[in-house]
Parts: structure tokens; sequence; C-alpha cells
């Protein structure tokens, strides 16, 4: 079942807008008209096997075939494609539509390579991929179901990985990794764009839930790892321009009635940033050794900040997670602060013995937590 | 507008664009000043893409002319900016670097690319031209320098893929591109002994 509905439906019935019958009714339609899960992903593992097949077979030595009859083959591959996908369409066949879509859509990245390789084009892939994001971008919007936004989704982040590889290569810019804290929030930005389009309401979610596992991605390994190994650039107008870029998402969540969900992106994206002004090429605020144990404090205190989320919007798995990643943490604070092996193993010990009594804690107190919040969950 | 006329749309998009890109490629294959460089192996197969081939041009350069251009040139390894004067269509002829920006009009086609001095004499030269009377000129060779046009990659099938590489060790290989109106390389074909590799292995 649906957690997300199942929590919402209870929280209703609490509050006296709907009954146990309605609740019924609602469940049953959407088990009723809900697509299965199991069936979405063999349908991608059959589309993505076809695809990569597609690919290797343009990709093979068809050397005795010469380049022109590639192409027209290829050209009225895509032109089957295209009628198949409006003749689904007028037959309201969902699902193939969905799957034909899908086929046209890698057929035309193969599609690029194969001219590629028939005129020996040589270029950076970032400029392959963003010419077929370009042109492909309009057939997946129209797609209905959920595959094919969460693929369209990855395939953006491809292309922002790209662009930033792009630039360093091609050396304007030599410190590309400046911009990977955008991303979660370009992620968020275009999230809230598609609340403006109804035609597939599965991109929003689909967007917003992407944004947020690269936004815990970036500050729990990305961010983290800036704390420990200082060696910034010390040109501050990135990391300034970057935090800045955050406050419109806190404005837009306290607008929406959601501001502890602003605060967190605004904390996440300084966490990550702070190191530049503390330690940089330029100058040492704190010394690296102080820096890591800050870090680490700094870690524990946002994962803090999520459980009390978690606690505020009654999801009880992101209090559990957060709290997990509290223990987690203190260990390894243990190991960057201690050096020889007699103090890790100390420390360890030390580390160990807190963490298990934080457990205990938890473990006893979390229920009360709950109840204190006013959820019996 | 109903959705089908949108879906029609969102479909010829795509196939619109690999159209221009197709005959974008066919334009610049067939445009251009064409001209045929011997090439020379070099770590023949790409790690990543077995496929390719990579090689490096064997230019013929100008000596004093490219040793002029190291004196007077303040970015010598920029990524833009600098060209190659192709001063003739034949092979052997002699080519230096230059600005992409100089007016000089010798040049039958000024190739875009990135020009590097390869070999350790730099340093040399720039203590010569600032202690020009106490310091002598180091002497340069071909192999001190290099010039990349961006097209030193080559697709071939991997089971012939040995065999070019062998021959492209042995120093027979040649690429023949085209020069098109922007300035950049536009690869052809690959040859060996003046043929297209594709009829020498059939060979």
């Amino acid at each position: 079942m649906n957690m997300h509905l199942d929590r919402k439906l209870k929280k209703w019935i609490e509050l006296g807008i709907i009954d146990n019958c309605a609740k019924d009714k609602i469940l049953a339609l959407e088990n009723d008209t809900k697509t299965s899960y199991i069936l979405n992903a063999i349908m991608a593992l059959g589309g993505v096997s076809i695809i990569v097949g597609i690919i290797s077979l343009i990709a093979a030595n068809w050397y005795k075939i010469p380049g022109y009859i590639k192409l027209t083959c290829n050209y009225l591959w895509l032109l089957a494609l295209a009628v198949s996908i409006l003749y689904a369409h007028t037959k309201r066949l969902n699902l193939i539509r969905e799957l034909l879509i899908f086929l046209f859509w890698g057929s035309i990245l193969g599609s690029i390579a194969l001219i590629g390789q028939v005129y020996h084009l040589q270029s950076h892939i970032f400029n392959a991929t963003f010419f077929w994001l370009a042109t492909t971008t309009p057939i997946i919007l129209l797609s209905k179901e959920r595959i094919l936004p969460h693929l369209w989704t990855i395939a953006l982040i491809v292309l922002f990985a790209l662009f930033l590889s792009y630039l360093y290569d091609e050396k304007i810019f030599n410190d590309p990794y400046l911009f990977i804290n955008l991303l979660p929030l370009l992620l968020f930005y275009l999230s809230e764009a598609f609340a403006f389009y109804r035609y597939n309401l599965h991109f929003k979610p689909v967007i917003k839930n992407i944004a947020w596992v690269v936004l815990c991605v970036t500050v729990a390994i990305w961010g983290a790892t800036r704390w420990v190994y200082v060696n910034h650039p010390d040109h501050l107008w990135i990391p300034i321009c970057i935090i800045a870029f955050s406050i419109p998402a806190l404005v837009l969540y306290y607008k929406q009635n959601n501001p502890l969900t602003g605060s967190l992106i605004v904390l996440g994206v300084m966490y990550s940033e702070i190191p530049t002004f503390i330690a940089n090429k330029s100058y040492v605020l704190l010394p690296q050794h102080e820096l890591k144990i800050l870090g680490g404090i700094l870690y524990i205190a946002l994962a803090a900040f999520v459980a009390f989320i978690g606690i505020k919007v009654k999801y009880k798995r992101i209090f559990d997670g957060a709290c997990l990643i509290i223990a987690l943490r203190i260990i390894i604070i243990y190991f960057e602060v201690f050096g020889t092996l007699l103090k890790t193993g100390a420390g360890l010990i030390l580390s160990g013995i807190i963490v298990l009594g934080l457990a205990f804690v938890w473990h006893k107190k979390r229920n009360l937590i709950w109840k204190l919040s006013g959820d019996q969950q | 507008m109903k959705i089908d006329k949108l879906l029609i749309i969102a479909l010829i998009i795509p196939l619109i664009g690999l159209a221009l890109m197709n005959f974008h490629a066919e334009y610049a294959l067939s445009n251009g000043k064409a001209y045929t460089i011997p090439i020379k192996g070099c770590d023949p197969r790409d790690i990543l893409k077995g496929h390719y081939i990579t090689y490096r041009f064997k230019w013929n350069y100008d000596i004093d002319k490219t040793v002029e251009f190291l004196k007077t040139s303040d970015c010598i390894s920029c990524n833009s900016g600098n060209c190659l004067c192709l001063a003739d269509d034949n092979q052997s002829a002699p080519t230096f670097p230059i600005r992409c920006d100089d007016t000089t009009n010798v040049c039958i086609s000024k190739l875009k690319g990135t020009f590097t001095v390869v070999s350790n004499k730099l340093p040399q030269l720039n203590k010569f031209k600032n202690n020009p009377e106490n310091m002598t000129s180091p002497i340069f060779v071909n192999e001190d320098f290099e010039f990349l046009t961006g097209i030193e990659k080559y697709y071939v099938p991997e089971n012939y893929a040995s065999q070019l590489q062998e021959l492209l060790g042995n120093n027979e290989g040649a690429i023949k591109f085209r020069v098109n109106h922007q300035g950049w390389a536009v690869l052809i074909d690959l040859f060996f002994n003046g043929k297209p590799w594709g009829e020498f292995v059939k060979k």
C-alpha cells in the first residue's frame, strides 16, 4: 500500500474530514487505478535492453555497409516508431505508447551516435547529450506515466555533470566542483516550475524526490568531505552566489507554509559551502584538525534538525534515519580525530559506548517523543 | 491546439534536428579545401573506446617561422586563438603556427587547433629572449612541436584494429581532411600508401 496515502488518510480520519467508509473507497479506487511498479520495472528493463541492443548494433562494425544505407535504415526505423506512437495514442494504448516513446527517445540518442560514426564527428560528449535532450524533451513532456519523468530527470543530471566536465576540459572553469551544490537547488526549482504543468502530474513529485536524494548525497558525502580535505580555491564569489541562490527556496517553501523544508535546503547548502570561507588557498582561519571537528559537530546538528523535521511532519522513517546518521557520524569523528592505532582503538571503544548508550535512550524514549509531538504512530 | 498535433510536433522536432545535423556534416564534408597529411601512431588504441585508433599529424613545420611565432606570441599553448597556416595543398609543404586573427595572406587555409611545444626547449628559448647577447637560441626540429586539430581519432572495425595499428607504427598512414569555413578540420578518410584504409586492408 502507498504509505504516504495511508498516513494522509489516517490524518484525515483523525481530523474528521473523512470517515472509514470514505477511506475504504479511496483505497479501493487507488488499488484499481494505480500502475504496478513491477510492471513498470519490467517494461523499463525490456526497453533499456532494446535500446542498448540498438546502440550496440549501431556501434558495431558495419564497415561493409555504406554510410547512406545505415542512415536511411535508421531514419526509416525512427519514422516507424513515430507512426507507432501516434497509432498507440489514438487507440489509447497508454503503456505501449509509453514504451514506444521510450524506444524513440533512446533511438534518437543512437542516431546521434550513428551520424557521429558515419561522418567521423568528434566533439565533447556534452554537445551530443545536450542536442539529444534539447530535441527530445517535448516528446518526454507528453508522456503520461512516471517512468519517463524519472529517466528524463536522471538524464538531466547526467547532462549537468557533462556540462561541468566540458567546462573543465575546455579550461573555461577549473573548479567545477563548486557548482555541484547548485544541482539540487536547480532540481527543486524545476520541480516547482512543473507545478504549472498539468498534462503529466508525475513530473513535479518525481523531480522533487530526486532533488531530495541529490541534496542528501551532496551534503552527506560531498559536503562532509569538504570539511576534511581543505584545499579550496580562493575565489569566494561562487559559494556566495550558490548560498544566495538557495534563499528563494526558503521564501518559496515559507509561502507554502513549509518553512522547515526551505530551512533544511539552505542549511544543507551552507554546510557544504562554509569550508571555503574558513580555509582556502589564500588564508586559513581554523587549522585542519579543528575544522574536521567543527565539520563533524555541524553535520550532527544538521542531522538532528532532520530528525526534528521528521517529528514535525510525523514521518518516523526520517526521524529514525537521521538518528542512525548521527550515530555513524560520531564514530567517524573518532576516525578523523585520532591518529595513532592506540588512540583510534581507545576512541572507537569510547564512541561505541556512546553510540550504544544513545541507541538505548533512543529506543526507550522515541515513542515518548512521538507521543509528545502528538502522533501515536 | 489538440494534443495530437502537439504529439506530432514533438515527434517531428528530433527528426528535423537529426536531418539538420546530417546536412551540416554532409556540407562540411563536401566544401572547403582538402589536405592529406601523414600521421604517426600515438598510443594507437583508445583505452576507453577500443574501436578508435589515435594518431598525431606529422606536420612539416617551417622551423624559422615557427620559432619566430614562439618568440612573439604571448600565449603559445592557448586552447583558442592559435591556428596553423597551411600555405600549400602539397602535403609536404611547410606549415607554421600563427594567430588566427593574423591578417597575413600567405595561408590558403588557417586551421584552428592547439599548438604546443612538447620538448623542454621552451624555457631555453625564453632565456634567450630575455638575454639574446649572452645566450644561444635552441635548435628546434619538427618533433619539438605538436598541433592538435581535434580529429586525432579514427573509428575502425575491431577485427582490423591491430593490423591498422601496426601500419600506423610503420608510419604508412595519412589522413585526408577538409578545413571548413570556420577553420576547423573535418575528417574525410584514413589512407595507407595513397589508398583508403578499406581498400588497403582488403588487399
